[in-house]
């Protein structure tokens, strides 16, 4: 058993870049799957629906809607260096947090990102650039292979443990708020689009083995404990993730080593009383949001950027003179 | 192996470099520092000589720095002008009376050499602040080990790769007395600073945080850093920032990239910082062409490295021999670094040179001008063909309170397009690697004497064990 007490000291800083870099990362790619997911099945669909889902995809991507074409917002948030969540900008902010964080994740997983973010432009511009799908398949392949390099050649020290929280926490976000934009409209019947957004199509047909309909795939991406992208699942992960941090660094500090709200979450899509699932989706929704920004909170309180106590413990004054 | 395949392993080598982010950046352009193949080669014959030269320059200067923030003797023996110092805009009143305890100022110096039309090795530069470079010069042993292995195995080099624990060394050994286990950190002013990769560099291969200004915190005069696991006591800082940005309380008032308060940490003996403040002033132009006088001030020697020919224009009739033949002289404002403000009088137009003029008469202590040296060249690999390119050399010395360590070779820099004498890498500038041969030594056979640790040699049977498990499926043979 190795000493757990003698991990090595990481900066405040570095712990707050290594999460930014496991979300970014995240997002990035997962931005390519719901640009590939919609642009593959805008084949054969009205006006009306490209509208709203040029709508949707906006929402989700944390933007104003606005009514532009949705080939327009494809290559937008594939490129545009102007809005924060394109997927340029999130490699980019990838980049930038990984040279921040360049003594504590692995060589092979710095060069990946590294080379990521070189051939980004390149890559959409000449071979790629006239097929979209080749470009998400690109981004989604070097996401692969960063999580791959994360998982292979890293510890599972702090800095694991932190990048891993951004991935878990951009995960939890992203599954709630696809959710929420899909549940906006009362007649959305694609549930196979909000599940393949979420690589989870076959996942569903595996585990439910029942036609995709709206309830049961609701259900699914609340409570399905061995689909690593629902929320009960990615919760979990967060909780065994938080708990490990704790005992890895400065247990006797922490007194609580997890949001109560996160734990009622658990809890409640754990064991939901009659068809709660069903009735209270919305409710269960905002319940996330607690949880995730409370899970937030915990990191940046404990982790990140935690309160001094600057009246005891001052050193000795000694005098200078200037 | 021919010139065809030399470059084929050059270019493989770049698109690693890039791949690993070795690159230094320049305008927003993640760009390599161009590796050429062509090794310099320095004998250690030589090398004796400019390292013994070398250190005898850094304990002059140690001596002068200790001096002019402390008791003055060399400005009351009339050695050097005291105007020439309080004038220098480097020389920081701040750093008076800092002392650190263990007596080192200048741990890390870069001076830039050049061999001049005689062959001799002289110093054109101290650079004593904070000198980059060294990252490429471990950095490209490495690549040239995976270029040329061939060349490796037939010459005896001197291995540069200590460096990262030699300068540890020395800065474990600044740390204030009574620090068991200090905390060494490295304070490099971001991810945007050109030099960034040098900076996580170094961190990484001594193990150190590499940190910015704001990770750390005074109070009560002590330096911590916030970690994960709260805050750390600071002992050594090895900063990779200038003065000015250091402490805002005492430099720049709006910089960010500092620390409020270390300054006085500092002087209450709680931190040391490395390079200590106040160093440029012994980089100043004007003050390096006292370098001679300081050594034999100081240590009562003779130079063993001489200084390139400097005209000091205070003097009215220097002034008025240099304004004459300003075309072929070199003018160099004092106080900037990194070839700054440099003008080359053969190439200059004729406004510049009147200008130049005008500011030289305007501020002679603003200026100094040098002969123009037309250092030496060696072949380069420039497209399929070996062409002559100026070079010039700068070795890194590491002081500590023990002693100094100058590392075998240094960042030889290149001059790329032809005649060029700029080598510097955001004007086009390529890099060598520098061997220092070994001296040679008798070779003698290496015999193992016991064997009683000997293994037997394995054989079939004893791999039979793992027979067992099956490592293909049954299924598919």
């Amino acid at each position: 058993m190795t000493n757990l007490a003698k991990s090595p000291t990481m900066l405040a800083r570095t712990g707050e870049s290594l999460f930014w870099l496991g979300r970014y990362l995240e997002r990035a790619e997962q931005t390519a799957r719901i640009l590939d997911v919609h642009l593959h099945d805008l084949i054969g669909t009205t006006a009306m629906q490209r509208r709203r889902w040029s709508m949707e995809i906006q929402a989700l991507a944390g933007q104003n809607p606005a009514d532009i074409d949705f080939d327009e917002l494809a290559l937008g948030l594939s490129l545009s260096k102007s809005w924060p969540n394109s997927i340029h900008a999130c490699i980019e902010k990838a980049w930038d947090n990984a040279k921040s964080a360049r003594d504590t994740i692995s060589l092979e997983l710095w060069e990946s990102i590294n080379v990521t973010h070189s051939r980004l432009q390149r890559a959409y511009a000449s071979d790629l650039g006239h097929s979209p799908h080749a470009f998400f398949a690109w981004v989604k392949d070097r996401g692969a292979t960063c999580r791959g390099l994360q998982d292979t050649t890293m510890n599972r020290d702090q800095a694991w443990l932190f990048l891993n929280l951004g991935r878990t926490l951009e995960l939890m976000d992203l599954t709630s708020r696809l959710l929420r934009v899909k549940l906006l409209d009362p007649d959305e019947e694609d549930w196979v689009v909000v599940l393949r957004c979420l690589g989870g199509h076959e996942a569903y047909i595996r585990s439910i083995r029942r036609p995709v309909e709206k309830g049961l795939a609701i259900e699914f991406l609340l409570t399905e404990t061995i689909f690593p992208r629902s929320i009960l699942h990615l919760a979990v992960q967060a909780q065994t993730s938080l708990g490990e941090l704790g005992i890895l660094i400065g247990e006797s500090k922490r007194l609580q080593p997890m949001p109560a709200s996160v734990a009622r979450l658990i809890a409640r899509l754990k064991y939901p009383i009659g068809d709660e699932l069903s009735t209270e989706v919305l409710v269960r929704l905002s319940e996330v949001s607690v949880a995730q920004s409370d899970l937030w909170s915990h990191l940046n309180d404990t982790y990140f950027s935690p309160a001094r106590d600057t009246t005891t413990n001052l050193p000795q004054r000694t005098e200078v003179w200037i | 192996m021919g010139i065809e395949e030399l470059k084929r392993r050059t270019m493989e080598c770049e698109e690693s470099f890039k791949a690993r982010g070795i690159t230094f950046s320049l305008g927003g352009q993640e760009r390599t520092f161009p590796l050429d193949p062509i090794p310099r080669i320095v004998t250690a014959q030589e090398w004796s000589v400019v390292s013994r030269g070398l250190i005898q320059r850094m304990r002059a200067i140690e001596a002068f720095l200790d001096d002019i923030y402390g008791s003055g003797e060399i400005l009351r023996d009339r050695i050097v002008p005291r105007r020439l110092i309080v004038g220098s805009s480097q020389f920081s009143r701040r750093s008076f009376g800092i002392s650190n305890p263990n007596g080192v100022r200048v741990t890390v110096a870069g001076p830039d050499l050049i061999r001049d039309e005689t062959g001799k090795l002289c110093v054109l530069e101290d650079n004593l602040r904070t000198p980059s470079g060294i990252s490429y010069v471990l950095e490209n042993r490495r690549a040239m080990a995976r270029i040329l292995p061939e060349l490796f195995e037939s010459y005896e080099i001197e291995p540069v790769s200590d460096y990262p624990s030699k300068l540890l060394g020395a800065l474990l050994k600044q740390a204030p007395p009574g620090r068991r286990d200090p905390m060494v950190v490295l304070l490099t002013p971001g991810i945007y600073n050109s030099a960034y990769f040098e900076h996580s560099f170094l961190a990484r291969q001594m193990g150190i945080p590499l940190v910015e200004g704001r990770d750390m915190f005074c109070r009560g005069n002590e330096v911590f850093v916030r970690t994960t696991d709260g805050d750390l006591r600071v002992d050594v800082i090895y900063r990779r920032i200038d003065d000015d940005y250091l402490d805002p309380q005492q430099f720049l008032h709006d910089s960010s990239l500092g620390i409020p308060g270390v300054v006085n940490a500092a002087r209450a003996n709680n931190v040391v910082i490395a390079n200590a403040i106040g160093n440029g002033v012994a980089d100043d132009k004007l003050l390096y062409s006292y370098v001679p006088e300081l050594i034999d001030y100081y240590l009562h020697e003779r130079p063993i490295l001489p200084n390139v020919d400097t005209y000091r224009l205070e003097d009215p009739d220097v002034m008025e021999f240099v304004l004459e033949r300003l075309d072929s002289l070199v003018l160099k404002p004092v106080d900037a670094s990194g070839g700054k403000g440099v003008m080359m009088g053969p190439t200059a137009t004729e406004f510049e040179l009147e200008s130049v003029a005008k500011q030289l008469s305007d501020n002679p202590r603003g200026w100094i001008a040098q002969r123009l040296v037309n250092f030496s060249t060696i072949p380069t690999m420039v497209g399929s063909s070996l062409q002559p390119r100026h070079v010039d050399l700068r070795p890194f010395i590491i002081s500590s309170p023990d002693g100094h360590w100058v590392v075998p070779g240094g960042l030889t820099r290149v001059a790329l397009p032809e005649g060029s004498m700029i080598v510097n890498s955001s004007q086009g500038g390529g890099s060598k690697d520098t061997w220092v041969l070994a001296p040679k030594r008798p070779a003698s056979p290496i015999t193992i004497p016991s064997s009683r640790y000997e293994m037997p040699p394995l054989s079939f049977d004893d791999l039979a064990p793992m027979a067992n498990a099956p490592i293909t499926r049954e299924a598919e043979q």
